[in-house]
């Protein structure tokens, strides 16, 4: 996507975030107001520092947008075009390759971050994950890159070896424990 | 394919984890719920070592600071109880938790080992117009609100040393907190706060070198610094505030009830050996420490008073506003 | 007298024990600093419980100071090959770093970047010997005003240093870290903020694990797309004394950025991060035909990394003179250096002069080891990189992993370092810079606490602000930059003109 229609994006989503960050800052102010803390005086808020942030933000986001904006003849239309073509070059970009390869690499660390670590023990685990991450990367994901290195004996031979060596670097010499 | 089957082996052999029952059998973590440097976590390294060499296994120690120690403390609390999670608190800020409505436990659902006492002291800037104690709560008395203190937080030892001063005095001082007790000194040190009410082996060497004046302290007892340099207590020119002492951090270590009682048992004894240790008793006279060791029975019988009294300087200076007696407080 | 104890430190040291000791400890030091998600902090940690029982005391603080130089050198090898910086010390180092190594000039910016860390501790450890009662003084007329403007200077520097040309999406991104910095029970009423009841959002956001997700997602995703380099970088060997050359012309640049990294590591509370920006930003500032620097100028490095180097002498001062520290790490070394004996504080001159005089030998002789052992490092480190990147990058992901768990032992930190490294994906898309998000955590709370403390203290009102100079000059120098920036100060100057 083009420059300028990153920024504009960017900018709306910022907007709502910074409007999101302030409202919630005003809350807080609100509840700080109560007991027990009874904070009456604005300048001592624990809300003071979000609500300036939040409107920092979308002060920032505004300026963002009007950047983004600058030299066209109809900003608004503008606007909404690059609104338009974003979602449809969102959509678009699910039949990119790329897109999809790096799709599924983000899921399968997800799935490890959230469900092997801590479940399953370490070693076992952290060989699983490699040896998966690692064939997907020479099979099924990008084309074009060298066989030459990544055969499937190379790949599970790093993945052992990295293991191992992580699990002795971290338990036996740093005597810390791993999940 | 023989090269592969051996470095198979021995990938398999590093990746044995500690899989036995016995306790300890991997680091143990100690959280601090202050900063590094600290009375809290010194006293904290120095049993923490004693007690290692007992166990025969390494404890971390690791400083969880925010928010008056409660972080940190409420982190050990929701941790897995399985004998890897300590902690190492003052009693002052760590019995008054309920009232400042971070948890609806007390010190009675912990077992708690006490190892120190360490009394307030009062000090102003090395250029402050107040040169005793009674200049100080004069001036306190003349303009309520508007003397500064510098204290590590609400809760904090700091925080009840105030509290008496201003009980002493009969108006209020404006509470400034600091993330520890270190940058609480070092604002006393650059002059933004008229008095520092934290504990006295947090700044000895700094009053025995002139950097900062020691006013009294919130011991029974004058207490010698060095030879000829003696930092009175409050009791010679106020003896009213009998009542309030003595008033100090005790610290300790503690771990939420439940542990199986054979794993009790190895702390117990390590953490008896660990405070008979020369080191830690040389470590305790050097910053004017009391030791004073208890027992988990012992300790839960010492709070009953000690927590009803910090509770109670709470509630009637109305920092907080839960009634003590809900959590089962009695006043002393 | 003086002279007696600097050669009985040296003697101390150069025994073969102590020695070898120091050897092991910088190499430790450098391999910690080097692995994302150790931070230096964790290292002196680590190792202050291995060393307790170690009898000889001096021998465990000759360890510990090698850890500490090691730690924070050895950041800038992970940041110039991964551009994921190993400590958040070298996030400076990265910005032309990196650039250098994709040009195939890694081994050069390592070069670089190690002598200039060692130049950096070097220097500042002549300042602790002759400057530390002048250099107390100053770190003591900071009060609660003037942090908060220095943690809004640094987010101001780091914002326009990294976005290149576009000042407007540094800063949102270092406002975006400052309010990550805002989650959790905040540190002045102990209030919660932002954390919807849940616990693990109270405790706060950690810092480590956002710097993972952040700068190592981005990173390792790329491996994911097809025609990427098979390789990460191309070596080509580099000539010794070219690198001595770029150092020796920059040679002002280097004391001007140990004096800033010494500054800031004494001022207690702001410590190796700021320091590497701070220098940073003097050296650009300063320098003629800056338009090189993030794109691969080599004079970017030598100010980060003589900076983040010289806050280790700069953080020990206020240790040994007032027992308060000056930086994190140096907050761990203080409570070492109590529990081996030692006093630090203003006493410590009386009690134990020695003491100054060895910690000087001791870090000199480990800045130099650590040059030596660092670049011998270099010739392996950099070979590993030649890996394929499809077997490399999973495997830095392990680490990333490790590194996010092992701070807290919380799972919950790895799903936050995943949750900021999908963050990070979509900055890096947006070509919106990682580090002013990185310092915005490291300085948000020091900025919050700060502002309350200063207004409460002054009920309120801003005008005890403007009485106090070095304020004052920290505000003009902020609403500066920001006027500039943003265009408004050339649209001023117009304006002034056309009025004439």
């Amino acid at each position: 996507m083009d420059e300028k229609i990153k920024d504009t994006v960017f900018g709306v989503v910022l907007f709502a975030l910074g409007s999101y960050v302030a409202a919630e800052s005003v809350l807080m102010i609100g509840r700080a107001a109560n007991p027990p803390l009874r904070i009456r005086q604005l300048s001592v808020s624990p809300g003071l520092f979000p609500l300036v942030l939040g409107l920092l933000l979308v002060l920032f986001s505004v300026l963002l947008i009007a950047g983004s904006l600058k030299g066209n003849e109809k900003p608004l239309s503008v606007f909404a075009d690059r609104l338009k073509t974003s979602f449809s070059a969102m959509r678009a970009a699910f039949g990119n390759n790329d897109f999809l390869s790096m799709l599924i690499g983000v899921v399968m660390m997800f799935v490890y971050c959230f469900f092997v670590v801590g479940n399953i023990p370490f070693w076992g685990g952290a060989v699983g994950f490699l040896v998966a991450m690692m064939v997907f990367l020479r099979f099924a994901g990008p084309a074009g890159c060298s066989a030459r290195a990544a055969n499937l004996g190379v790949i599970v031979l790093t993945a052992l070896v990295s293991a191992s060596l992580v699990v002795f670097l971290f338990e036996k010499i740093f005597k810390t424990v791993l999940p | 394919m023989k090269r592969t089957l051996a470095l198979l082996s021995l990938a398999v052999s590093f990746a044995c984890p500690a899989w036995s029952a016995d306790w300890p059998n991997r680091n143990i973590n100690l959280t601090v719920p202050y900063g590094a440097g600290g009375t809290t976590d010194l006293t904290a390294r120095s049993i923490a070592s004693g007690m290692s060499k007992v166990l025969g296994a390494t404890i971390n120690v690791v400083n969880t600071p925010g928010a008056g120690g409660s972080a940190g403390s409420l982190n050990v609390q929701n941790a897995k109880l399985d004998g890897y999670s300590l902690l190492a608190n003052g009693l002052l800020a760590f019995t008054t938790m309920p009232l400042n409505g971070y948890t609806e436990k007390t010190f009675r659902d912990w077992d708690i080992w006490i190892a120190t006492y360490a009394p307030n002291g009062i000090i102003v800037p090395a250029n402050s117009p107040y040169n005793t104690i009674t200049d100080l709560i004069n001036a306190i008395k003349a303009k309520p609100g508007q003397i500064t203190a510098g204290t590590a937080g609400i809760g904090s030892g700091g925080h009840f040393g105030a509290e008496v001063i201003k009980a002493v005095a009969g108006a209020d001082y404006k509470h400034i907190t600091y993330q520890g007790g270190g940058p609480a000194v070092t604002a006393t040190l650059s002059g933004e706060v008229d008095f520092c009410p934290q504990l006295l082996a947090e700044y000895k060497d700094l009053i025995i070198s002139g950097k900062v004046k020691g006013l009294a302290s919130l011991s029974e007892s004058d207490i010698e610094l060095a030879p000829g340099k003696v930092l009175p207590s409050i009791l010679k020119s106020f003896p009213d505030a009998k009542k309030y002492l003595p008033m100090g951090e005790v610290t300790g270590i503690m771990i939420p009830k439940g542990l199986p009682e054979d794993i009790l048992k190895k702390i117990d004894a390590a953490f008896e050996s660990a405070v008979k240790e020369k080191e830690f008793l040389d470590f305790a006279a050097v910053r004017s420490f009391t030791v004073m060791p208890k027992g988990r029975a012992e300790s839960q019988a010492f709070l009953e008073t000690f927590a009803g009294r910090a509770a109670y300087i709470l509630y009637d200076a109305g920092a907080v506003t839960v009634d003590p007696a809900k959590y089962g407080f009695k006043r002393p | 007298m003086t002279f007696q104890y600097l050669l009985d430190a040296c003697l101390n040291v150069l025994s073969p024990a102590n020695f070898l000791m120091l050897a092991a400890a910088v190499l430790a030091g450098l391999i910690m600093g080097m692995l994302p998600g150790l931070s230096a902090t964790m290292a002196i940690a680590l190792l202050t419980g291995l060393t307790y029982n170690v009898g000889d005391h001096q021998t465990a603080i000759i360890a510990l100071l090698g850890v500490y130089v090691g730690a924070i050198s050895g950041g800038c090898q992970s940041a110039i090959l991964l551009n994921i910086p190993g400590t958040p010390a070298s996030a400076a180092t990265a910005l032309d770093g990196f650039p250098m190594a994709r040009q195939g000039n890694g081994g050069l910016a390592i070069f670089i970047a190690t002598t200039a860390s060692c130049l950096g501790t070097i220097l500042s450890v002549i300042f602790v010997l002759t400057l530390t009662p002048l250099l107390t003084s100053f770190a003591l007329k900071f009060a609660s005003w003037e942090f908060f403007f220095l943690s809004i200077f640094g987010i101001l520097i780091c914002g326009t240093l990294t976005a290149r040309g576009n000042a407007l999406k540094g800063w949102i991104s270092g406002i975006c870290g400052l309010l990550t910095a805002q989650i959790g029970l905040d540190t002045v009423d102990t209030f919660a903020r932002f954390s919807y009841g849940n616990v693990n959002m109270m405790s706060g956001i950690q810092l480590i694990p956002v710097m993972i997700g952040l700068f190592g997602f981005p990173e390792i995703v790329k491996a994911f797309k097809s025609g990427s380099e098979a390789k990460v970088l191309q070596l080509t060997s580099f000539n010794i004394l070219k690198g001595f050359r770029i150092v020796r012309d920059n040679i002002v640049g280097v004391v001007r950025s140990a004096f800033i990294g010494v500054g800031v590591g004494i001022i207690p509370g702001v410590g190796e991060d700021v320091g590497g920006w701070l220098s940073y930003w003097a050296m650009k500032a300063s320098g003629r035909n800056t338009d090189g620097f993030g794109k691969g100028d080599p004079r970017g490095i030598v100010a980060a990394e003589t900076g983040n180097n010289a806050c280790v002498g700069g953080a020990i001062i206020p240790v040994l003179s007032l027992a308060v520290p000056g930086s994190a790490p140096a907050a761990v070394l203080m409570a070492a250096f109590f529990m081996h004996n030692y006093r630090p504080g203003p006493l410590l001159m009386t009690e134990s002069p020695e003491f100054l005089y060895n910690v000087a030998v001791y870090l000199v002789f480990a800045s130099v080891l650590m040059w030596l052992i660092a670049l011998g490092m270099a010739r392996v480190t950099v070979r590993v990189l030649t890996v394929n990147k499809k077997l490399l990058m999973p495997v830095v992901f392990l680490l990333c992993v490790v590194g996010a768990y092992l701070i807290n032992y919380n799972l919950f930190d790895v799903k936050v370092m995943f949750f900021f490294g999908l963050i990070g994906l979509a900055m890096s898309y947006m070509n919106v810079p990682a580090a002013p998000f990185i310092l915005g955590v490291v300085l948000g709370s020091m900025a919050d606490s700060n502002l309350r403390r200063a207004l409460r203290l002054s009920d309120g009102s801003f005008l005890p602000l403007f009485e106090r100079p070095i304020s004052v000059a920290f505000l003009i120098v902020c609403v500066l930059m920001i006027l500039s920036q943003t265009g408004l100060l050339a649209w001023l100057r117009g304006k002034v003109k056309r009025e004439r």
